[in-house]
């Protein structure tokens, strides 16, 4: 397995450049790229831009693990208005795009949005047809999207189960999961999502919960590895078992507040130990 | 002139048995019973929401609702005869009343008989598109409308219920969507959100214009029972 972490880690005020030399020299060894929420990659970077991306992250002695995106929280799939959903489905498509230019071959996709205004009903439907959709435009591209459980926060697809039948309704095998171990909070098991989805997992977002703690001022849910709930030993035997070889992907949600780039070493070498199975 | 088989070339056919019982047919005589004629119309470009036209026609087929789709253009040519005698329910999903051709096109084919279920999507579009529609509802309908109001928006009022209540054509109780056109000095209203009339039913010449001003489609492509009921309902003039 290899591990990468986001360019969205990399603290205010830090170049790209700057950044990439955090990652690589904490031992990562590829880099997720955050479509709209950096200021070097955005809707209206450019295919030549975007290059220019490519070029620094080879320059690091980096690859591109995946492209993601945190815009369809503002512009969900399933909206019910449909200019919504047509951006939305254009974000993807620009995430497709841009995985072609660096060099990768998977997107993640926040599939869906479940809220008082828009039940879960609606929700699935659109997600289902905007997913049979795009999956035929990321096999053209080849490249996987895939669609990453957000369980609490979207409030939708909540059980590994019902996530498979979200898979099997979209039918599509360029269509997956990109598995977030620390988005299950108290719903579920990381480890029981890993052994069901298996082959379909594109990718895999690591970070620790506190499934006790709720979101409360600056408080976050989500902590470092291996400082909340999650059973990383269990976590570890079941990506052997079905045999994932992916990317391991850092996500923190909750940041160090002095010596930043202390988090990235940390994190690095918290993921050699879980792939070396030394917990 | 257009011919009944010229048309029923260019209409398509959603469920052979429609063709069979035959729709607007030249011999109104031999016209199926009036539950059985249904036609669905998809008016291109001026269908703002797909998503509802998918909904209708996905309800018709779960209740086993023979019908047709049709084409704007087509129904124009159509009602362009004037030996073609008309009846039925025409089915108008998500809409936006931006072409005279259009309105009038829909105010003709009432006249003669059918039943108009016109559901607006207006409340999708631009402030523009909502003007033209409102001016040529009321031109060609008598139907004043109001709006559109975005429910969910932070300023609107917070303790509103999310559902529309109807009460014909049988009491049935469908989620909103979102945004909603009022009518306004309605004679007949028969749906509302919080009191306040979404829909509105007016007989006009030999037939009837249905108005929804809060979307029903989008419900009946997620199988909403009641949505569905109350579609079958619609159909069939109950």
């Amino acid at each position: 397995m290899k591990k990468s972490i986001g360019d969205n880690m990399i603290p205010h005020g830090w170049s790209f450049e700057q950044g990439l030399d955090l990652i690589k020299k904490s031992g990562y060894d590829g880099v997720e790229l955050w479509l709209g929420d950096v200021p070097w990659f955005q809707m209206a970077t450019t295919d030549a831009q975007v290059a220019d991306l490519l070029r620094k992250v080879q320059d690091a002695g980096l690859v591109v693990s995946n492209v993601s995106t945190g815009l369809h929280w503002e512009s969900p799939l399933s909206a019910r208005d449909p200019k919504v959903r047509a951006h939305a489905k254009r974000i993807v498509e620009r995430q497709i795009e841009a995985a072609q230019i660096v060099k990768t071959d998977a997107v993640l996709v926040v599939a869906g949005l479940v809220t008082a205004e828009v039940p879960y009903n609606e929700v699935y439907q659109r997600c289902v047809e905007a997913m049979q959709e795009l999956g035929t435009k990321a096999e053209a591209a080849k490249v996987k999207i895939g669609c990453e459980n957000c369980n609490s926060e979207q409030r939708f697809l909540m059980s590994p189960r019902e996530f498979q039948t979200f898979l099997k309704d979209v039918n599509h095998p360029w269509v997956g999961i990109h598995l977030d171990v620390g988005n299950i909070h108290d719903t579920g098991f990381a480890e029981q999502w890993i052994e069901m989805h298996g082959p379909n997992i594109t990718r895999i977002h690591l970070k620790d919960v506190k499934k006790h703690r709720g979101r409360c001022g600056d408080e976050s849910v989500y902590t470092n590895l291996f400082l909340g709930n999650n059973d990383w030993k269990a976590i570890r035997a079941a990506l052997q078992k079905v045999n994932y070889d992916g990317w391991l992907i850092a996500e923190m949600e909750d940041r160090y507040r002095f010596a930043q780039d202390q988090q990235f070493y940390d994190t690095a070498v918290a993921i050699d130990r879980l792939i070396q199975g030394r917990l | 002139m257009v011919s009944r088989r010229r048309f029923l070339e260019v209409a398509g056919c959603a469920v052979p048995a429609a063709v069979a019982g035959g729709f607007w047919m030249s011999n109104p005589s031999r016209a199926p019973a009036a539950g059985l004629t249904c036609a669905l119309v998809d008016l291109g470009a001026d269908c703002v929401l797909p998503e509802s036209l998918r909904g209708f026609a996905r309800g018709l087929g779960a209740a086993g609702v023979p019908f047709q789709s049709l084409r704007i253009e087509r129904l124009c040519e159509w009602v362009a005869s004037p030996a073609s005698p008309l009846g039925g329910t025409l089915l108008v999903a998500g809409g936006v009343l931006r072409s005279p051709r259009v309105a009038a096109t829909l105010r003709a084919t009432v006249n003669r008989g059918a039943t108009v279920l016109y559901e607006s999507g207006a409340a999708y579009t631009s402030s523009e598109d909502f003007a033209k529609e409102r001016h040529l509802l009321q031109n060609h309908f008598g139907v004043r409308v109001d709006g559109p109001i975005d429910l969910w928006s932070p300023s609107a009022k917070s303790d509103f219920v999310p559902y529309v209540h109807y009460h014909w054509p049988r009491r049935a109780i469908v989620r909103d969507f979102s945004r909603m056109i009022l009518v306004s000095r309605a004679q007949q209203a028969f749906a509302t959100i919080d009191r306040v009339p979404v829909a509105e039913r007016i007989r006009l010449g030999a037939g009837e214009f249905i108005f929804l001003g809060s979307p029903l489609g989008p419900h009946l492509n997620i199988d909403d029972r009641e949505a569905l009921v109350l579609m079958k309902a619609f159909v069939s003039g109950s």
